[in-house]
């Protein structure tokens, strides 16, 4: 039974070694939801799922680095912005080619910006661009733009 | 008894996987040398590169083609390196990238019909794709690239080479359709000084990269300046016809400056 679960394995290093690569599915796909606290407050939550194997760079990496990662919304008289948005703590990794140290997410990462609403009807809308990267390779940074509507 | 044999066959697993990655490493260094040695250079490998200073996945791939260029005595391996513009932004780019280079691997996703963009890639003789780093594969593509038949019909001569002007001319009997000659400006190496970080100072080292590329529709006999961006380097000349409906690359060669 283990030489052939050994056999098994093995064939099945040899082979991951061969897959490894780049596939179309391998997107970083986002979901963003209002949740109202109160009349006039509420947070937007935005919420990326990293598929297996691929990192999302986080906020606060260098700016001096080419890694972009920033989330934009459009000004509107329904609502205005509290604080900048929010992040859980970030893996931490030293990249060998520039030698600096940068944070990332894996899975799942939520991001939080808390709004105050001053309008019965409007429209937030957004746009996030971020940058996500395998062991092997790299997709070049991507905007994902979104738009929520504000109800009574 | 049964525990120490089961221990032996746990133990087992990891020199298999040892054993067999040893036998991919000695099956790719006599690959790479049968390639660097023109052994089985029936035909030509026309190796595009897209990279960047700014891709940090991009190292091992940048060593790998420094690796085939730097013992190849193989003259019908051209190797070009592009670096795209991509990862560039305020605060950081890449010396060596340029929007056309971005353009170029553009269009290789659309005749591929890839959804998107990635570095580091590998075109081969502009009809298979890769991940760059992944050694086994593009040896292999080079391999089989250069097992193909095409027929040779391209030469090329340094017409004029002053300081820093250049004049290079082609004559081709092959005048196949949809086909557009391309003629790329390569610097042969070159070392970018990291400005940021905690290892600011630390050198990155590039082969083969393309500084200027031009293209016109083919004709019998043609000829394309060039002005040299750093009259001090050594240069190298790729001229290659490609296909403009498929992407494939139909006959190549180059010249040392």
């Amino acid at each position: 039974m283990y030489r052939l679960a050994i056999l098994a394995l093995s064939l099945l290093m040899l082979f991951s070694a061969y897959t490894k690569g780049q596939t179309s599915s391998d997107q970083i796909t986002w979901e963003c939801i209002l949740k109202r606290k109160s009349s006039n407050e509420g947070e937007i939550f935005m919420k990326a799922k990293i598929p297996a194997g691929w990192h999302l760079y986080a906020l606060g990496n260098s700016a001096n680095s080419p890694i972009r990662m920033n989330f934009k919304f459009t000004p509107d008289k329904s609502y205005e912005l509290i604080g900048t948005v929010s992040q859980p703590k970030p893996l931490r990794k030293l990249e060998k080619q520039l030698g600096i140290p940068v944070t990332y997410f894996e899975d799942e990462v939520t991001f939080g910006q808390k709004i105050k609403i001053k309008g019965k009807n409007g429209m937030i809308k957004g746009t996030i661009q971020f940058m996500q990267c395998s062991d092997q390779i790299c997709v070049p940074p991507q905007d994902f733009g979104f738009a929520l509507k504000l109800r009574p | 008894m049964k525990t120490l044999k089961d221990i032996l066959y746990i133990l087992s697993l990891p020199l298999i996987i040892t054993m067999i990655m040893t036998v991919k490493g000695f099956a790719d260094d006599h690959r790479l040398a049968d390639i660097e040695a023109g052994k089985s250079d029936k035909s030509f490998a026309v190796v595009e590169l897209f990279t960047s200073e700014g891709c940090w996945s991009c190292p091992p791939a940048d060593e790998l083609i420094a690796k085939l260029e730097k013992d190849n005595q193989n003259k019908k391996l051209f190797i070009m390196a592009f670096h795209v513009d991509y990862w560039d932004h305020q605060g950081w780019k890449d010396r060596f990238s340029k929007a056309e280079f971005t353009e170029r691997q553009r269009q290789y996703a659309s005749w591929m019909k890839l959804h998107t963009l990635y570095t580091p890639q590998l075109v081969i003789n502009g009809k298979a794709e890769m991940v760059a780093s992944e050694t086994s594969r593009v040896l292999g593509g080079i391999q089989s690239a250069m097992l193909e038949n095409h027929p040779r019909n391209l030469s090329v001569k340094i017409d004029k080479y002053e300081s820093t002007h250049l004049q290079v001319s082609y004559t081709t009997t092959s005048l196949s359709k949809h086909s557009t000659i391309l003629m790329a400006l390569v610097q042969k190496e070159a070392s970018s000084q990291v400005s940021a970080g905690e290892n600011a100072g630390k050198s990155l080292s590039h082969v083969q990269i393309v500084r200027q590329l031009q293209r016109r529709v083919l004709k019998a006999k043609d000829s394309f300046s060039f002005s040299l961006p750093d009259a001090d380097k050594d240069y190298e000349v790729i001229v290659f016809e490609q296909n403009q409906k498929s992407g494939e690359i139909i006959d190549a060669t180059s010249i040392n400056l």
